[in-house]
């Protein structure tokens, strides 16, 4: 029997036998049902809103009652001035995120993982969280005052070293821009974004690094060939989630960081469809924005997804 | 695949369910009117009732508490309305909008005139008209109510809807002339005295471009408290404030043609002066970098450490540092200088500090007690209230000395001990200048105790006499999800980008190069769309005004 | 374990160690800055040019100033409910959804798996949210902040990912002996998940503790307000009450001399604090989440 027809067959039984299966596992069934319900009634049953993309809704006219306008907000977005500009720096701020950003919580977790000292372990762990709890506001504030040409540590620093010879105005040099923000976001999301690392880590069975050491494994081969595969499914998980996050910006630290000097490298999508869309009640429009974004990444995810399952035989699911 | 679009059909059966009910109506229960003797409206009927207000400001603080705050309770005593009070957060304009969309408001709501859901609400039939409303439940509220504000706020359909809070009343500025309440503004240029005595600089020095500029050079190098200081420092990223609505002012660039027709400032020739002008002082060194970035916290540190010697910038948003660095340093005080003028020496017209109010009271349809709204609304706005919400309780926080109020010792003494505590429970805990009449309580008002708001006061006088009228600029924009809106928006932030550019820019004529690209390019977006809805607005408000012009150099050349 | 390390792996760990120190002090040093700007005098922090290290003019004036905010006593205990009641819902219905959904064979899992897709990337947006709870009835409720969160999609995979992990013949051995499987879940996976269980509490915990967006948007009634919306509603009044009241008025409204920027401080420290006193309780959960992990296999 050819794979073909084995797949034919067992597709023919999976279909007649689905009703039967249903039944069997009816205590599956239930476990799947609370959240079921949460998905139709709170992210289905408003989703009657999306269909505004192609109308021209204001607060008082109503979902249904507002005339229909066909791709006219699409057109308005992708033949905007501004288009490039936005779309620019919206894909420079996450290829940069992906190529520094999303590495460095991996590192951080593997290189946690091979401290000796627990306590020392558990203490750099607990204190990598703490910037994820201070607001952009402050945290961008900080970051600001540190790069400040006249009182800024960073200049001070750079000075003193001899790498610069006159402080540099980081933040009114747009050309800085990407790279503040990813670095930024690092610096505040390294230890949260190590914890599901550290999780899977934890599951590791130790015997695995016992054996390698008797084999005469050293440090970096047994992190190579023990704890990245073991985390392989975690790794590829939150890299396809990065990815899904290809076309946003954190709003709320772009809009701390950005001024009117480093405007031509900081204005994302987000920041400019809040100032011209939200601000000015186009909701039809930013939820056309917000449409055209979802379909993008739907793209990227499937196509992450599949690739990933070629490779390394991870996925979503 | 067939459960698929069974589960989908569920789903889309779901939305006709939430949408209809979502608009279900209320029960109206409102009191027949009860006339009781001869008092005013609020005095009929005190039966307690609580009525929701909300506040669309994201910083508002006040909370109803009669059980601790004597204002509240006073309140609560008049007029036999609890206030349950809410507000959004931050810029959050979603809470107003969820409620409006799902037609939920409270008895309430305060909102300032120029948020487009103002008028939305009152197109689509969402808010009772006022004048209907004092016919039936308050007739004796318009023995108070100016005629300028119902002209001002009757909207196109004959009725009104808004009542303004800080409104300007002509009839107010007439009764209590002998008080001396003139027109305001908060376009400032104040710099600091000690620093201009020193080195020999007088407040005049800073009315001709030229005289600001050796002024500011003479600064350059001045230390203070053993740091450089900023010759001039302007608001907040610099730009925005000073090519905005200030120094547009100073130099009266032009607002409206010899046909009575609006003019954008932006395209004005006078406006590349003021953008050469600024560029002129950028080139020579006087101002910082880091004004282009600074945020309003970052420059209130700035001045209340003595770093900025010359602010060009919004009066009232720098109180707090022109008192602490005068708290520290008496002799350190910023006192009004020049205007700097155009080269033509034109007279400066400045906008003025918000004649028109600034937030407006609307009632929804969906306020179960429009009768005891409305006479809250006469309550607050009459003398009685004004006093309450301004200057507390009679005998407690203020008394009555000829006329005039005097805050109590017993009120000082308390606030001094115990700031957070006092203001729990004799102040105003945040704001109660629901319906405001800024010409009352000025002529009232007690001098100001602090020196930082006596400065401050002494400023705002100083702008007096520049102050526009700019009510027939009010509310002219286009409205919200227009085209039109769509086009201001997106020019207003290519504009804000340009900015910088061309203060930077290393000579006049590269200045003037990036300006006309710029003109180009929001010409390009079809900016002249806008000019004309706005034009349109324009034309409409100074009908209502009763005016031809309303620039005065126009009025002056061609009358009103 | 008691080998004689290399060399190689003496320079390795003292340059590791070394490393996690510049990070601490990096992440440290933000949180630091708060913390000291909440115990400084608010004029003298103003005037000092930059208090980078230590508070100037100690003073605890700040965090008073927080306390004795009125209604901060309910929102506080109104974030406890919501974080324990949101934390322990979201992990039970969603951790439910996800076993069930690990399950290879499960009747169905392709249909989930497209309508969980889907709420990853599309949105109604906030309005018709707002409709769909006004129409429920849910509008003013406690249970507008639990219910809507008690799953979401992205959880649902990484606790797959972790179930996936986990041997099919242990719950395989389970059924023979004539286990359920909600029985299977609660006595054979949960302990082997604990790590994941105590990541993903933490950040559903986090979540519910800092949002105020759910609470300002979904309640009006001040009894459901949370301490970050509160808190958040301080430092922004602070920040503009005074320029915004008096820019369009002239309106000497009251002034404090304590300074907005060092209230903010105090106020993101006590908002904080009691996340970071209930961390090692949950860090536990990651240490005894090694130890049921060894035993597996």
């Amino acid at each position: 029997m050819s794979d073909a027809q084995a797949t034919q067959i067992l597709a023919t039984s999976r279909r007649a036998s689905r009703g039967r299966r249903f039944r069997n596992q009816l205590a599956l069934q239930t476990m799947i049902f609370p959240g079921l319900l949460v998905f139709l009634v709170f992210e289905y049953g408003p989703m009657f809103g999306l269909q505004i993309a192609f109308r021209d809704y204001s607060l008082v006219r109503g979902f249904f009652e507002a005339p229909w306008v066909g791709f006219r907000h699409f057109q308005r977005f992708l033949i905007d001035p501004n288009f490039w500009t936005v779309i620019q720096n919206t894909i420079g701020i996450n290829v940069l995120g992906l190529v520094l950003g999303f590495p460095a919580p991996l590192m951080f977790a593997l290189f946690l993982n091979e401290l000796r000292n627990q306590r020392f372990k558990k203490f750099t762990q607990t204190v990598s969280y703490l910037p994820h709890f201070v607001s952009w506001v402050v945290f961008g504030g900080l970051v600001i005052n540190l790069l400040s040409p006249e009182t800024g540590a960073v200049n001070r620093l750079l000075v003193m070293i001899g790498a610069i010879e006159r402080p540099i105005f980081f933040m009114g040099q747009a050309q800085y821009f990407w790279f503040i923000a990813v670095l930024s976001g690092i610096l505040k999301g390294i230890g949260w974004g190590a914890i599901l690392y550290l999780a899977a880590m934890a599951g590791v069975d130790p015997q695995l690094y016992e054996a390698a050491i008797v084999d005469g494994a050293g440090r970096f081969t047994r992190i190579w060939r023990i704890t990245l595969p073991c985390i392989m499914g975690t790794t590829v998980i939150l890299l396809i989630f990065q990815i899904a996050g290809f076309f946003n910006t954190g709003f709320e630290q772009i809009w701390v960081l950005q001024n009117s000097l480093n405007v031509s490298r900081s204005e994302t999508i987000d920041t400019y469809v809040y100032k011209v869309g939200l601000q000015q009640l186009r909701f039809s429009y930013a939820t056309a924005v917000g449409f055209l974004r979802s379909i993008l990444a739907v793209i990227l995810v499937m196509g992450a997804n599949t690739l990933s399952k070629k490779i390394t035989e991870k996925g979503l699911f | 695949m067939k459960k698929l679009i069974a589960l989908a059909t569920i789903a889309l059966l779901l939305i006709p369910v939430f949408t209809v009910t979502a608009g279900g109506a209320k029960e109206k229960q409102t009191a027949a009117v009860v006339r009781e003797g001869t008092g005013p409206s609020w005095t009929w009927d005190t039966e307690p009732v609580t009525l929701g207000l909300y506040m669309h400001e994201g910083w508002y603080t006040k909370r109803w508490n009669p059980e601790v705050n004597i204002r509240d309770k006073a309140l609560l005593d008049a007029t036999g309305v609890n206030l349950d009070i809410s507000m959004p957060t931050g810029d959050a304009q979603e809470r107003l909008n969820t409620m409006i969309a799902g037609r939920s408001l409270p008895d309430i709501v305060i909102l300032g005139w120029w948020f487009d859901q103002v008028r939305q609400m009152q197109e689509a039939g969402m808010l009772y008209p006022l004048n209907e409303l004092i016919d039936e439940y308050a007739p004796d509220f318009w023995d108070i109510i100016p005629q300028s504000m119902v002209d001002w706020y009757t909207a196109p359909d004959g009725n009104w809807y808004q009542f303004p809070n800080f409104f300007w009343a002509g009839e107010d500025l007439e009764r209590y002339a002998e008080y001396g309440v003139g027109f305001q503004s908060n376009a400032g240029m104040f710099a600091r005295k000690d620093i201009m005595d020193a080195l020999g600089i007088t407040p005049d020095d800073f009315k001709t471009q030229d005289g600001m500029v050796n002024a500011l050079r003479k600064v350059r190098g001045y230390q203070y408290d053993g740091h450089p200081v900023h010759p001039v420092y302007f608001g907040p990223g610099a730009v925005g404030e000073f090519l905005g609505w200030i120094g547009t002012g100073f130099f009266a660039v032009p607002r409206e043609d010899a046909d009575g027709n609006l003019l954008d400032m932006r395209v004005q020739p006078k406006y590349l002066e003021l953008v050469q002008f600024m560029n002129r002082i950028y080139r020579e060194g006087l101002m910082s970098d880091e004004n282009f970035v600074d945020t309003r916290q970052q420059i209130t540190e700035r001045m209340a450490r003595g770093e900025i010697f010359l602010a060009v910038m919004n009066t009232a948003d720098y109180t707090s540092g022109m008192r602490d660095v005068v708290t520290a340093d008496p002799d350190a005080q910023y006192v009004w200088v020049g205007p700097v003028r155009a080269r033509d020496n034109a007279h400066p017209w400045v906008n003025s500090s918000g004649l028109a109010g600034w937030q407006v009271n609307v009632i929804p349809r969906t306020s179960t007690r429009p009768d005891r709204a409305i006479r809250l609304l006469h309550y607050l706005y009459s003398e009685e209230g004004q006093l309450l919400t301004n200057f507390g309780v009679e005998g407690v926080t203020y008394d009555m000395v000829n006329g005039e109020i005097r805050t109590t010792d017993y009120y000082i003494e308390q606030g001094r001990a115990d700031p957070q505590g006092t203001s729990q429970k004799y102040g105003d805990g945040g704001g109660m200048w629901w319906a405001h009449n800024p010409v009352f309580v000025r002529a009232l008002q007690p001098p100001a105790a602090q020196i930082g708001e006596q400065l401050r006061n002494a400023i705002w006088d100083a702008s007096g006499p520049y102050v526009l009228n700019d009510l027939a600029w009010n509310n002219i924009g286009p409205d919200g999800g227009t085209d039109e809106a769509a086009i201001a928006a997106e020019a207003a932030t290519y504009w804000t980008a340009q900015l910088p550019q061309m203060v930077m820019a290393s000579s006049p004529a590269e200045v003037e190069a990036i300006w006309r690209d710029s003109v180009a390019h929001i010409r390009r977006l079809g900016i002249e769309r806008v000019w004309e809805v706005e034009n349109q607005k324009f034309q409409r408000n100074k009908e209502r005004l009763g005016l031809r012009y309303a620039w005065p150099p126009n009025q002056e050349r061609f009358g009103r | 374990m008691l080998k004689a390390r290399s060399t190689g792996d003496k320079i390795f760990d003292s340059i590791n160690v070394f490393g996690m120190i510049l990070l601490i002090f990096l992440t440290l040093y933000p949180f630091w800055f708060v913390l000291v700007g909440s115990l400084s005098q608010g004029l003298a922090y103003t005037r000092a040019r930059g208090v980078y290290w230590w508070p100037v003019q100690f003073t605890l004036a700040n965090y008073e100033v927080v306390f004795r905010e009125p209604g901060i006593v309910s929102a506080f205990r109104m974030t406890i409910m919501r974080t324990a009641v949101g934390t322990v819902t979201h992990l039970t219905v969603t951790s439910l959804f996800a076993y069930a959904f690990s399950k290879k064979n499960l009747a169905g899992r392709k249909i989930y798996a497209t309508i969980g897709l889907i709420t990853m990337f599309f949105s109604g947006g906030i309005i018709p949210a707002y409709l769909v709870r006004q129409a429920l009835g849910l509008l003013n409720t406690f249970w507008v902040l639990i219910i809507p969160a008690m799953i979401n999609f992205w959880n649902v995979i990484i606790f797959r990912a972790f179930f996936a992990e986990i041997p099919d013949s242990i719950s395989e051995s389970a059924k023979i002996d004539g286990a359920g499987e909600y029985r299977i879940f609660a006595q054979l996976i949960l302990p082997l998940s604990a790590a994941v269980f105590a990541a993903i509490a933490l950040f559903t915990g986090v979540w519910h503790w800092n949002d105020f967006f759910q609470p300002l948007i979904f309640t009006t009634s001040s009894r459901f307000e949370t301490l970050p919306l509160l808190l958040v509603r301080t430092i922004r009044t602070r920040e503009a009450a005074s320029g915004m009241a008096t820019r369009a008025a002239g309106l000497g409204i009251e002034q404090d001399q304590i300074n907005p920027l060092t209230i903010q401080m105090a106020t993101m420290i006590v908002a904080v604090a009691p996340i970071l006193l209930l961390y090692p309780f949950l860090q536990r959960y990651f240490v005894k989440g090694i130890m049921l992990g060894s035993i597996k296999g």
